[in-house]
């Protein structure tokens, strides 16, 4: 080729190549020239329900209103949360405490009511002085209220309002509510002045462990040894404390709702009340039966204070040796020593 | 018989909150208490888009299903109603609703609720009160359904997307949008509340 | 009443979503007092704000000065305290739309 012919053909390549070029870049109009009216589709960006939940419990998002309750556009949660309160909650309760009544009363018509070997003596000795008794009775007749009425929140809609008219049935309910949010707070005393006055008592110590080992004073033919408590009324304390602990946490967080939580919050709040309320109520039972038919001569030393001494001796030995130890160290002078718990 | 449901299109929502102020109006729902509201996700962002909900209507309602009094129950319609005299206002179905829709007025002592409120598709109460009375009207609300009118959120929407009615006839209204426009984000919350979607 | 803000811009100012702001005009040393709406809805050096609020004047609630029982349910900052000095030169109407302002946490 000659030089201008060459000159010519390399103008023609840049030419080629600039066309082509812009061409490229031509396309989408192109396209759009050639279907103009071609929808372009906004969804290629969007945020879809499906993907939403699955990256997140909750979908969120912003709203007009000022409650912040109400930013909650979705909580799938709650339908599980209702499949916990009205199957897993209601069987759990039945089994819990139905269980546990027949379990008493198993043990009611089998064992019977223990009696005191000796007999009475009718010499008594200061179990539990006033304090401890008003302590422990504000306690426990605020426990039997929150029991009667939050019980009637899970179940009152099945053993009562088939016998009693709606409206009758709601204004029970309704009283009840309030009296469960009131008698909450005398418990939370209550259970405060149990822990103070008998935590030091309530210790674990070796001679609960012998106690186990001889069968608890259920076996007539072994002795149990035991200090003030025995090891089966230090499990008692010790899960009433842990339990009462946590319904009074999740109570103050149900009646102060979204104070602090949001909605996961507040749910979990309830399932964690509710099931150690009902587990609260089967131990509680349990400690109602061997107060007071399971054994003989328990019920007064938180009635009045005073057991028998035979009472004592054959059941809490330890502890009445170092009560006598303590009386004849006042008589003669010397400092008392503490009783062993 | 008709089965009411609520179905908002998400793609065509401006947030502009007519049914929200439409229901307030309409049942002359008091302050503090928000039947129906609006929810943008991704707010100001690529892919914004907006929602609007109250009450879904749902079918075996988790709401009924919690409360201990049972005063929540569907009527044949598919219209989830509740009596207020039976109300203990307990917040279970608060709870319990994927949905938010349950309100309650704050009474008094602690956090206590006063009688849950909610969206009632503007077909008046689950009480002992005479459809369409004054008395009626006081406590829940709008009764339109009887007279054979659609809730009023959805007759003022400005865009059409939220839709009341008979959940086979919008679902269907649904389908012909999409197929039209091309596109479509989703019958929001269908899936939750009726256990079905709307196949696009 | 409220001024919608940028997240970048916000950020600069120390201003959180739902936190009380300063927002001055460019004259006469006008200033309103309302709370701040973070969101990317407006770019950044952008801001908005609604009308037809009124009842409060630079920071102060004006309840008290309305005639018994006519003072409405909410009160709040006028925008229109703040917006430009503009007009259109053909009928003297007010330039409503835009405006220069600067925003500062209160």
């Amino acid at each position: 080729m000659s030089g201008v012919a060459q000159s010519l053909g390399i103008r023609h390549a840049i030419r080629l190549l600039a066309f082509l070029g812009i061409l490229v870049f031509a396309f989408p109009t192109i396209a759009q020239q050639a279907t103009p009216n071609a929808p372009i589709d906004p969804d290629t960006s969007v945020v879809n329900e499906e993907a939403l939940l699955r990256e997140a419990p909750r979908i969120e998002g912003r709203i007009d209103q000022p409650d912040p309750r109400a930013r909650v556009l979705m909580q799938p949660a709650g339908r599980k949360w209702d499949y916990f309160h009205e199957v897993i909650l209601h069987r759990l309760g039945a089994i819990a405490i139905l269980g546990m009544i027949a379990l008493l009363a198993l043990a009611y018509f089998v064992i019977g009511r223990i009696r005191m070997s000796a007999g009475r003596s009718g010499r008594k000795v200061v179990r539990f002085n006033g304090f401890e008794r008003f302590s422990h009775w504000l306690t426990a007749v605020s426990f039997v209220l929150l029991a009667l009425t939050g019980l009637n929140i899970t179940f009152g809609k099945f053993l009562l309002l088939p016998v009693m008219r709606p409206e009758s049935f709601s204004s029970l309910a309704q009283g009840a509510k309030y009296v469960h949010n009131f008698a909450g707070f005398s418990f939370m005393v209550g259970l405060a002045l149990i822990i103070a006055l008998w935590i030091k008592d309530n210790l674990p110590r070796k001679v609960d462990l012998d106690w186990l080992k001889q069968g608890g004073g259920f076996i007539k033919s072994k002795h149990a040894p035991a200090g003030r408590f025995n090891a089966g009324e230090k499990l008692v304390f010790w899960f009433a404390l842990a339990a009462g602990l946590a319904v009074t946490v999740s109570g103050i967080f149900l009646l102060f709702p979204f104070y602090w939580t949001n909605i996961a919050g507040m749910q979990a709040a309830q399932m964690v009340h509710a099931v150690i309320a009902v587990l609260f109520v089967a131990v509680i039972l349990a400690h109602i039966y061997i107060g007071t038919l399971g054994m003989e001569g328990a019920f007064e030393a938180m009635a009045t204070g005073e057991v028998d001494m035979n009472w004592a001796k054959e059941h809490h030995d330890q502890w009445f040796e170092a009560m006598l130890r303590e009386r004849s160290a006042v008589s003669s002078g010397q400092t008392p020593p503490t009783p062993a718990g | 018989m008709a089965r009411m449901k609520f179905l908002c299109d998400a793609d065509r929502c401006i947030n502009c909150n007519a049914c929200v102020t439409a229901c307030k109006n309409e049942n002359e729902v008091p302050w503090g208490i928000n039947r129906r509201r609006v929810v943008t996700i991704n707010d100001g962002k690529p892919g914004e888009r907006s929602v609007s909900m109250a009450c879904m209507h749902c079918t075996d309602a988790p709401c009924a299903a919690v409360c201990p009094v049972r005063c929540i129950f569907p009527t044949a319609e598919g219209v989830v109603l509740h009596d207020k005299d039976l109300c203990i206002g307990c917040g279970y179905c608060f709870y319990a609703c994927p949905f938010g829709a349950p309100q309650y007025p704050q009474i008094g002592n602690f956090g206590s609720r006063g009688k849950m409120d909610k969206c009632t598709f503007c077909a008046g109460g689950g009480g002992s009160e005479e459809t369409g009375s004054a008395a009626e009207y006081a406590k829940y609300g709008a009764d339109r359904l009887a007279q054979g009118k659609l809730p009023m959120c959805a007759e003022m929407c400005s865009t059409k997307s939220l839709l009341a009615g008979d959940g086979d006839i919008i679902a269907q209204i649904y389908r012909e949008r999409v197929l039209t426009r091309g596109y479509g984000s989703g019958a929001w919350g269908w899936m939750t509340a009726y256990h079905e979607s709307i196949p696009s | 009443m409220y001024v919608e803000i940028n997240p970048a811009d916000a950020a600069e100012r120390g201003i959180v979503d739902g936190g009380w702001v300063w927002v001055m005009g460019p004259e006469s040393h006008s200033k309103a007092r309302m709370k701040a709406l973070v969101t990317e809805r407006v770019g950044k050096g952008v801001s908005w704000m609604p009308f037809h609020f009124a009842g409060w004047f630079e920071g102060v609630d004006q309840r008290s000065k309305y005639p018994k029982g006519a003072d409405p349910y909410v009160l709040g900052e006028s925008v229109n305290v703040l917006t430009t000095y503009g007009y259109d030169p053909a009928t003297g109407m007010q330039e409503p739309k835009a405006t220069l302002c600067q925003i500062r946490r209160a």
